[in-house]
């Protein structure tokens, strides 16, 4: 008799201890693999959010002292795309800075002398003169002009010759200027070279929208002129026609004008901090005063105004140290007026000076001492807040450039400061993101999601609660479905079907899980939609009848005198004819139904009893479609839960006399609450994180609506329908990866609380 | 299964038999029977969908009597 180890090679146990520690190693690497790729892909997110909520920086780049001779800077256009950059004195002059010497080289006499105003609007200039004079020319032919190219050709004449010609052209005054050396000067179409009155124009103002120029000027003597510039059908020739000013309208000695709202309506802001609003495209083509009041509760002065990029929102800082922000709406009665809706976090600060971003709706706020605090409109608190190592001055002409990432402030001796101000991203602030903001054009605040449009100046909307909304709500129609139908096919497939019915139905139910979700997503959009649609009667009466005739059709088969043990097991193969004829009954009598109760037409009925609307698209269908998805996985992890319960513990209970639902209830599915728990939890992750259904049958509209028949638009659909076509490293595809972030929270979350149900679920029944 | 249900009697109430729970477990049932038509539905709609194409149907079919005159004008 030999011992089994003899039989043993002396090699084996040390083949064998190394295979134990091959396989413990690939187990290790593969969990810590996991993790790692878990953990990459948080970081990864992480990595491309953070630069939302870096802070803002302003820093001082090297000045440059320009040779302004005796010109009088009224507007400085910083250097773009590789032009100079170019100045509108007051003698009437435009002059482009040569880059390195600083010094200036008149491109353009505009026609007249002593110019007072100046604004600079969606790339047109217009200037006010002491004569009564105003022109408006585009600034874009001006880089022309100043083309480094044309440089050649320009001192080819001689090199005085510009600076004499200016000189000349200032000591001349307006009546020969025009006409003095101006041998080498370059042409420049003006839109508009007008004469509003006849006094000086104190402040002028510029709006453009869709090739419609509004020029409003008002003159020393409180008189005030708008003129309407439009390109004629033929030709390029633009037209100038007036705009008839209220009689009686006599404003008070210093008022700033602004157009806006696509150049229809005109503020005038008294120093006293009172306001004139005047619609410009009134029916009697006399424009009319609108609404009349003061801009701030506490009546407190004006300090400074400015209107934001777009044209629609007025910021207005008052001599006390608010700030606050207005649009023009139409409120309940109809009425329109001037309404403030945010008033911005000022932290102490004396606002001197405001100064409005060009591309995007911020602005920047400075003080006399030269503090600086930059907001975005839609958020009431500072981006940023500091001090500029320079104190502002009446006289300053302060410039952001185009991309508003250099400030500029060119002193009345030629001292040009300079700042790099590092702003990617102002639009993002946590309470716009959940909170409702007062846009432009809304006569209330909401929470919107609408991050691009076809025009350029269009305000972007992030709001992430209706994409969230959007998610949950298509989570918790579909877990509606799912959840019963899942779980109450786990409980009689596991508990009480027959054995040899249960080796079939379990695959064919998984077998649904192998069913992409992009086809069950096209059918459920252009299948089942216009077929709810249409037979939405049916389907409440399915709801509605299928159980009480399961019921019914138990009763009666309880009555008859059959063989218990042939039909218990098998109830579901009898149950199929019944629930195709219920299935059939209802959707063949959908008209009769829909004629009986909803008079005709289901669609109208619930939008007249109820008011709310019906889209074919819904969350009926979703909660459908989606439901077909999540049922399979939910059912094979909650049947293998129920299935694993020890036999003895039900048939203890059917021993002590429970009949076979109660023995379930009470015994069985506690015992297996937690694995049924955490199906419906991973049934529900899924319903979370799930596109292509939602993607294809939710109508993908952002709105926040709990209704059954509206559809919505989920934070995974979003970011499939807009990361194609967001701008790398701009603010809008930041902000898709920071929802994705908030669907990886929001995942992560749901799991987190369903694993602490769960332990909590078996540490209580484990013992059983 | 394992279980043979004891109080099943045709002499009970309907009452006492709905008391037992016996309908829930019908309800039951008539998930797995919801489930189960809604894949074989699915995979027959899918199939008879798709199949359809490979038996090419009528364009057109007309019936005409010829009791009243009638013209049937085609055109491409």
């Amino acid at each position: 008799m030999s011992h089994w180890f003899e039989h043993i090679s002396p090699g084996r146990p040390r083949r064998r201890l190394l295979r134990d520690r091959l396989q413990t190693l690939a187990i290790s690497a593969g969990g810590a693999g996991v993790l790692i790729t878990v953990l990459a892909l948080f970081i990864y997110l992480s990595w491309e959010v953070l630069p939302l909520f870096r802070s803002v920086t302003v820093t001082p780049e090297a000045p440059q002292q320009l040779q302004l001779e005796e010109a009088e800077p009224l507007l400085f256009v910083p250097p773009e795309n590789g032009q100079p950059a170019w100045i509108v004195d007051r003698a009437g002059w435009l002059q482009a800075v040569d880059r390195d010497s600083g010094r200036l080289r008149p491109l353009h006499f505009l026609g007249h002398s002593v110019a007072l105003s100046a604004a600079r609007r969606g790339g047109l200039v217009a200037v006010g003169f002491a004569d009564g004079y105003a022109v408006v020319f585009r600034a874009e032919e001006l880089v022309g002009l100043v083309d480094p190219r044309n440089e050649d050709a320009l001192e080819g004449g001689s090199k005085e010759a510009p600076v004499n010609a200016h000189a000349t052209a200032a000591e001349a005054g307006p009546a020969t200027s025009p006409a003095a050396g101006l041998e080498n000067q370059a042409p420049l179409e003006l839109l508009a070279d007008t004469k509003l009155g006849a006094q000086a124009v104190e402040a002028i103002a510029i709006s453009r929208y869709r090739g419609v120029v509004t020029l409003v000027g008002e003159l020393a003597n409180g008189g005030l002129q708008a003129r309407r510039l439009r390109r004629s059908e033929f030709g390029q020739a633009w037209r100038l026609e007036s705009v008839r000013m209220p009689d009686q309208l006599v404003t008070a000695d210093s008022v700033t004008v602004h157009v806006g709202g696509e150049g229809r309506w005109l503020y005038l802001l008294a120093a006293d901090g009172g306001y004139t609003l005047l619609d410009l495209a009134s029916a009697e083509g006399e424009a009319e005063t609108v609404d009349q009041g003061h801009l701030f509760a506490s009546a407190s002065g004006l300090a400074d105004s400015v209107m934001l990029f777009g044209g629609f929102t007025l910021v207005a800082a008052s001599k006390h140290g608010q700030l606050t922000s207005y649009l023009v709406v139409r409120d309940e009665h109809g009425q329109t007026r001037l309404q403030q809706v945010r008033e911005f976090d000022s932290r102490q600060l004396q606002t001197e000076k405001l100064l409005a971003e060009r591309s995007r709706r911020g602005f920047f706020a400075l003080d006399r001492k030269g503090a600086l605090q930059i907001y975005y409109s839609t958020s009431s608190r500072p981006h940023y807040q500091g001090t500029l190592n320079l104190a502002a001055r009446p006289d300053e002409v302060l410039t952001l450039s185009t991309g508003d990432n250099q400030l500029y402030s060119l002193q009345r001796d030629g001292y040009l400061a300079q700042w790099r101000v590092d702003n990617p991203h102002p639009e993002v602030s946590w309470s716009a993101l959940w909170n409702r903001v007062w846009y432009e054009s809304y006569d209330r605040p909401a929470r919107i999601w609408q991050s691009s449009a076809v025009n350029a100046e269009f305000e972007p909307k992030y709001s992430f609660a209706p994409l969230t909304f959007g998610t949950l709500k298509a989570a918790f129609y579909t877990m509606l479905l799912a959840a019963p139908l899942a779980v109450c096919g786990a409980i009689y497939t596991a508990y009480f079907m027959a054995p040899a019915l249960r080796r079939k139905v379990k695959p064919v139910i998984e077998l649904m899980e192998a069913l992409p979700t992009v086809i069950l997503g096209f059918l459920a959009g252009l299948w089942l939609a216009p077929l709810l649609e249409e037979h939405m009667a049916g389907l409440l009466a399915l709801f509605l009848v299928l159980p009480p005739a399961v019921a019914l059709f138990a009763l009666l088969l309880s009555r008859l005198p059959l063989n218990r043990r042939l039909v218990e097991g098998w109830t579901p193969i009898l149950l199929m004819p019944l629930v195709m004829l219920v299935v059939y009954l209802c959707f063949a009598g959908n008209d009769a139904l829909q004629t009986a109760f909803f008079g005709g037409d289901f669609r109208l009925w619930i939008q007249r009893e109820f008011g709310l609307p019906f889209d074919q698209r819904n969350a009926l269908v979703i909660g459908i479609a989606m439901g077909l998805a999540v049922i399979p996985s939910v059912f094979s992890i909650a049947e293998d839960a129920l299935f694993s319960v020890p036999g003895h513990l039900g048939d203890g209970a059917l021993a002590l006399g429970a009949t076979r639902w109660q023995a379930l209830y009470s015994v069985v599915l506690p015992t297996a609450s937690p694995g049924v728990f955490s199906a419906l939890m991973i049934g529900m992750g899924r319903a979370i994180g799930e596109t292509m259904i939602v993607l294809m049958a939710t109508g993908n509209t952002p709105i926040m609506d709990a209704n059954l028949f509206e559809g919505m638009r989920t934070l995974a659909a979003n970011i499939a329908v807009e990361t194609p076509e967001a701008e790398l490293g701009s603010t809008h595809y930041r902000l898709l990866i920071l929802t994705a972030f908030v669907l990886f929270m929001l995942t992560f979350a749901f799991n987190t609380a369903a694993e602490l149900v769960r332990q909590r679920l078996r540490s209580r029944y484990g013992a059983l | 299964m394992h279980l043979d249900s004891l109080a099943q009697d045709t002499r009970r109430s309907p009452l006492q038999w709905l008391g037992s729970g016996e309908p829930l477990v019908w309800l039951n049932a008539a998930a797995v029977a919801i489930s189960v038509l809604i894949v074989v539905g699915l995979l027959l709609l899918l199939a008879t969908r798709g199949a359809a194409y490979f038996w090419p149907r009528d364009v057109l079919s007309a019936t005409l009597s010829y009791q009243r005159p009638c013209y049937l004008v085609f055109r491409q």
